[in-house]
């Protein structure tokens, strides 16, 4: 099946070339542009915000709202788009040794779906965006401009915009997973594959799991706005001065089918996220990951049990108690999982001779960001405490940490580490170390001083503070949070300025600066159309054989023959055909 | 110098000459034909007690009353049986009558809509003022015109065109839920709200039959024939009855 | 020097959370509900071995991020996993948390409803609280959505014969202090949620369902009911206030509002 895409020629036309582009690696260059674009948007919204919330007032409530919304929501655009589309679309048919994803078209439709999304969202930015926040909990978001403003045209754009998101997602995610079960060259054995690749596979495994529900629960919410059906909008609403007509819906029926998504997509989100600094940690640690079976183990775990535990988003929603005493239990169980990755990084550390090259200080930032949000995460799944932390500035916090930080921590150490392969230049090492400090220094004091609102008791998603005593004590938090807020947003530019420099006058890189072991370094720069120019080569080992024992350098390619460290010698051995 | 760009210019002045000179020769003619509808809007049935307002739910609203208690205007009742805020206008005016240049004003004030009932032509600016200082909320649920709902802050002028007849065209102020307001939009003048003892006049109508409509925010509506002559006052009296 | 600047930013943020520890920055409002007091010592507890935890996860991973700076040269040592201390140790965090929080949840919501508990009725909408007391005959007067106007903002029943005496109030909510509470949660139109940080009580609250908590609170005080979960534009304006009062004063407040 490799081979089919060597039939086609490449495409000479500029057009068929990198606009409407079947080249998988164009595909992920487009998507790392576009999510980048998004994402400067989502943090220009940031700005305004913390300039609303900490320094002066300037923005109605509905305003506040508005932009609250369609940050969280470009930025879930960005963090659940960008480890896997952008970088798995670039580097996963270079991992296992493919010419191109399993379907091309399908690959290219995905993309323009997505951009689709992300053009449909902005424009609901234009017209009044919706201020239902990013989870658009009905009835609010359910039952029109009536409950508030945005609500209208503004809501129906975002609904669509999910709904696109969704079938760009499941197409991206049918093609990952082909192109990793099907496409791999010989010798490439599962247990041989890159953690990287592991991480992109589980994400399209979870994703071709629960999009196809939030799509149904999106265009069950579209109905109940456009077609008058009452899916999640009870009997008897009073709204505007007058009764509704819906009837005999349940807004929990929304919240269940909504979580059965929104939590799974937390590891859509970190799970590529963990592999990949994984990946690279190794590399700079000079060292064989620890424990990659286990890994790999614990990467069905997350699948698993990030099936089971929506309902801990759920504890005070009015659900059962009973099962919010099962969720909670479940729940806790998320730590064994998150354990494992935790322990191998640690012994992949241990004793190893680090390089702190940038790709490193993201991994490294990215670890310690993992580990406090995961040991906060220990509070708020405990469904007594979370009676109190719910909804507050705790769980703002907690999500910024892990779903926001940490992932965006592992987009830093991908770009930086690719970025010679991806654009055949070294990216400048002086301005990503400053970038780095800036931006954890910043996130630590942003987000832990949230963690202490939420002790206050500081509801989230309030436009002002100014109605309450007892949040009297949150507005020199606010103000701090804002300051460091506003130097850390300042200090992306460094990295923009960074990028875009070095697109065009970095240092020319070679083909496998940092010394790296996996299929993609084997590769000139820039890489050619179909990937290998002649044959695909065989691999021979995994992507860990680092410091081996009476080696001549620090570090084996995988196409190199002789014994390994991965316990796979002997097994998927070149001679065998791999399919 | 072409005097081209002068031309819309011209042509535009002398048409407002125009309509100037038509609407000072038509004033004093409709004045002179035109009739008048007086009467009383009367309530019959127990006269409810007037409800008070928890103006304590915002201490801000609380402050601008003092000790002075507050009651609810949806259904205000003299002791002559006259109803207040009763919306009557006529059904069934032909003919096409200039939009006033000024705007209707209703205003927020202490934490209420004042006038609580009040009419406004198609066309003709709804100008809504937050005198307190406090937020309000304008949540205007119009069904044939574009509704709109977004934060009034202290001291905001929100101006409002409707664009089609309807009545009523409720608003309400969903930080302080006791707050509403309705406005009548009409094609042509001829629209009164009624006073604190049921009354209302509708001044210069052209001669024909009519239906005279009222509507109540909480007893709903009706309606009467009448038939204007020119210079004559044609009194009709319209009964809702209370509930049950 | 890069280090050093490493180490003071270590510094400051490290003194500036113990200060804030120490200081009760933004800290819990004190406890005025009885199951408050038990989910306050499972915070305790949490604090304790989390804390614990967060710190030594953070110093042994700083640890081996320091160990591997700049000794070249030197082969790579291993630290040998122990995967059933870690299996021991996570199963035990598991038990302990998954006990002591379930036992606070269970205080709080497995327990039969007290017969003699106060009953409350609480109508949420956008951006208010409407309260209700049943009156001198102890029943609820029924409501439905058609009779509501602003003057009638829950909707009762103009015809019905127990609603008659009901007492309904904006934004206040008074309760006599060491009696038990019943609150009935409902909403007009969009989801609410009931929250009294000294309380430590949040429920959300869902139109179609009638939702009930129970509570008892052991101090008398003004508190504020603030809405916990997204409802519109003045989210941050809904605004009510809990006032807990001696059982006494409370007997004769609620005897003059009902004449």
């Amino acid at each position: 099946m490799s081979e089919t895409h060597a039939e086609h020629e490449a495409p000479r036309s500029f057009i068929r070339r990198y606009i409407f582009s079947m080249d998988h690696k164009v595909i992920g260059i487009q998507y790392l542009l576009a999510m980048l674009l998004l994402a400067v948007v989502g943090l220009a919204l940031t700005v305004v915000m913390r300039w609303h919330l900490g320094i002066r007032t300037v923005l109605r409530p509905e305003t506040y709202l508005s932009l609250m919304t369609m940050h969280a929501s470009l930025m879930f655009v960005v963090v659940t788009v960008t480890p896997t589309s952008a970088f798995g679309n670039y580097f996963l048919p270079l991992q296992v040794g493919a010419r191109d994803m399993a379907f091309p078209f399908l690959n290219m439709l995905s993309f323009w779906v997505a951009l689709a999304a992300g053009l449909v969202l902005l424009s609901s930015l234009i017209v009044g965006a919706p201020i239902s926040g990013w989870t658009a909990y009905p009835p609010l978001s359910a039952v029109g401009g009536v409950a508030g403003p945005g609500l209208g045209l503004g809501q129906t754009l975002w609904l669509v915009a999910v709904a696109l998101l969704c079938v760009s997602s499941m197409m991206g995610a049918l093609n990952f997973i082909a192109t990793t079960l099907n496409l791999r060259t010989r010798g490439m054995s599962m247990m041989r594959l890159p953690v990287s690749v592991w991480g992109w596979l589980t994400a399209a495994v979870t994703g071709l799991l629960v999009f196809p529900v939030l799509s149904a629960g999106g265009i069950m919410l579209l109905l109940d706005r456009l077609g008058k059906t009452s899916f999640f909008v009870p009997s008897g609403l009073y709204l505007g001065g007058e009764v509704l007509p819906h009837q005999g819906g349940s807004p929990l029926l929304w919240q269940h089918l909504f979580w059965f998504f929104g939590h799974p997509e937390v590891y859509i989100v970190i799970v590529p996220s963990m592999c990949m600094v994984t990946h690279i940690m190794a590399n700079f640690a000079r060292r064989p990951i620890f424990g990659y079976r286990y890994l790999v183990l614990s990467l069905f775990g997350f699948v698993t049990l990030g099936g089971v535990v929506w309902g801990h988003h759920m504890f005070v929603s009015g659900m059962s108690p009973y099962s919010g005493l099962a969720f909670s239990i479940l729940t806790l169980f998320v730590s064994i999982p998150a354990a494992i990755f935790a322990i191998s990084w640690l012994m992949t550390l241990w004793g190893a001779r680090i390089q702190f090259r940038p790709p490193m200080l993201y991994c490294l930032g990215f670890v310690s960001l993992f580990i406090s949000g995961g040991v906060g995460g220990l509070f708020n799944a405990q469904s007594s405490l979370d009676i109190y932390l719910h909804d507050t500035y705790w769980v703002v916090g907690h999500l910024h940490l892990l779903f926001a930080m940490a992932a965006i921590f592992s987009v830093f150490a991908a770009i930086h580490f690719w970025f010679p392969k991806m654009f055949g230049r070294m990216m400048n090492d002086t301005l990503g170390t400053i970038h780095f400090w800036f931006t954890l220094v910043g996130a630590y004091i942003i987000f832990l001083t949230m963690h202490y609102m939420g002790f206050l008791g500081h509801p989230r998603r309030y436009a002002e503070i100014s109605q309450f005593d007892f949040l009297k004590p949150a507005a020199s938090a606010h103000t701090l949070i804002s300051v460091v807020a506003l130097i850390t947003a300042g200090a992306q530019i460094l990295f923009l300025f960074n990028f875009f420099w070095s697109l065009f006058a970095g240092r020319k890189a070679a083909t496998n600066p940092w010394n790296s072991t996996s299929l993609e370094w084997t590769l000139p720069n820039p890489v050619p159309f179909s990937n290998f120019e002649r044959d695909i080569p065989v691999v021979h080992r995994w992507a860990y054989d680092f410091e081996l024992p009476g080696g001549a350098q620090d570090y084996e390619m995988q196409t190199a023959p002789g014994p390994s460290m991965d316990g796979q010698t002997g097994k998927g051995v070149p001679t065998e055909k791999s399919t | 110098m072409s005097l081209r760009p002068w031309f819309p210019l011209v042509s535009w002045s002398s048409w407002a000459w125009l309509a100037l000179l038509a609407s000072s020769l038509l004033r004093p003619l409709q004045a002179e034909e035109g009739g008048e509808v007086t009467g009383q809007v009367l309530f019959e049935g127990e006269i409810p007690r007037p409800k008070r307002i928890r103006m304590n739910a915002d201490k801000e609203c609380d402050k601008m009353h003092g000790e002075t208690k507050v009651y609810f205007d949806n259904l205000v009742v003299s002791e002559g049986r006259g109803i207040r805020w009763v919306f009557v206008y006529l059904h069934g005016v032909k003919g096409e009558y200039p939009t006033p240049a000024d705007p209707v004003q209703m205003l927020q004030k202490g934490c209420g809509f004042s006038p609580h009932v009040s009419g406004v032509r198609v066309g003709q600016k709804l100008e809504i003022l937050n005198e307190d200082p406090v937020p309000h909320n304008i949540n205007c649920t119009a069904k044939f015109n574009k509704p709109f709902n977004e934060t009034q802050s202290s001291g905001n002028r929100k101006e409002q065109v409707f664009t089609n007849a309807e009545v009523m065209v409720g608003f309400r102020c969903d930080l302080h839920p006791w707050m509403g307001a309705y406005c009548g939009v009409t094609k042509h003048p001829f629209f009164a709200v009624t006073d604190e003892k049921g009354q209302f006049t509708i001044r210069n109508v052209p001669p024909g039959s009519y239906t005279l409509k009222a509507w109540h925010e909480e007893l709903g509506s009706q309606g009467a024939p009448v038939t204007v002559t020119a210079g004559a006052s044609q009194a009709v009296t319209l009964t809702f009855k209370g509930g049950q | 020097m890069r280090r050093a600047v490493a180490w003071l930013v270590f510094w400051l943020v490290a003194a500036g959370v113990v200060a804030a520890f120490y200081k009760r920055v933004l800290w819990f409002p004190p406890a005025v509900s009885e199951h408050g007091l038990s989910m306050d010592s499972q915070f305790s507890v949490s604090f304790l071995v989390i804390g614990t935890l967060f710190v030594a996860a953070q110093a042994l991973f700083g640890y081996a991020v320091l160990r591997g700076r700049g000794k070249s040269g030197q082969p790579p040592s291993f630290w040998p996993s122990n995967p059933r201390f870690e299996k021991r140790l996570i199963l035990a965090i598991v038990g302990v948390f998954s006990m002591g929080s379930e036992k606070a949840w269970a205080n709080m919501y497995f327990r039969k409803p007290s017969p003699d508990a106060l009953e409350i009725e609480l109508t949420a909408e956008q951006f208010a609280w409407n309260v209700r007391y049943p009156g001198a005959d102890g029943q609820f007067g029924d409501t439905a959505p058609k009779f509501i106007t602003r003057a009638n903002p829950i909707g009762l029943n103009p015809s019905s014969r127990s609603g008659g005496d009901d007492l309904v109030l904006l934004n206040e909510v008074r309760v006599p202090a060491q009696r038990r509470v019943r609150l009935t949660l409902r909403s007009k139109d969009v989801l609410h949620s009931f929250w009294v940080p000294n309380l430590r009580l949040k429920q959300d609250i869902v139109p179609g369902l009638a939702i009930q908590v129970e509570f008892l609170a052991t101090k008398t005080g003004q508190f504020e009911i603030a809405c916990a979960e997204l409802c519109g534009l003045g989210h941050f304006r809904m605004k009510g206030t809990l006032i807990v009062m001696e059982a006494q004063e409370f007997d004769q407040w609620l005897e003059e509002e009902s004449e």
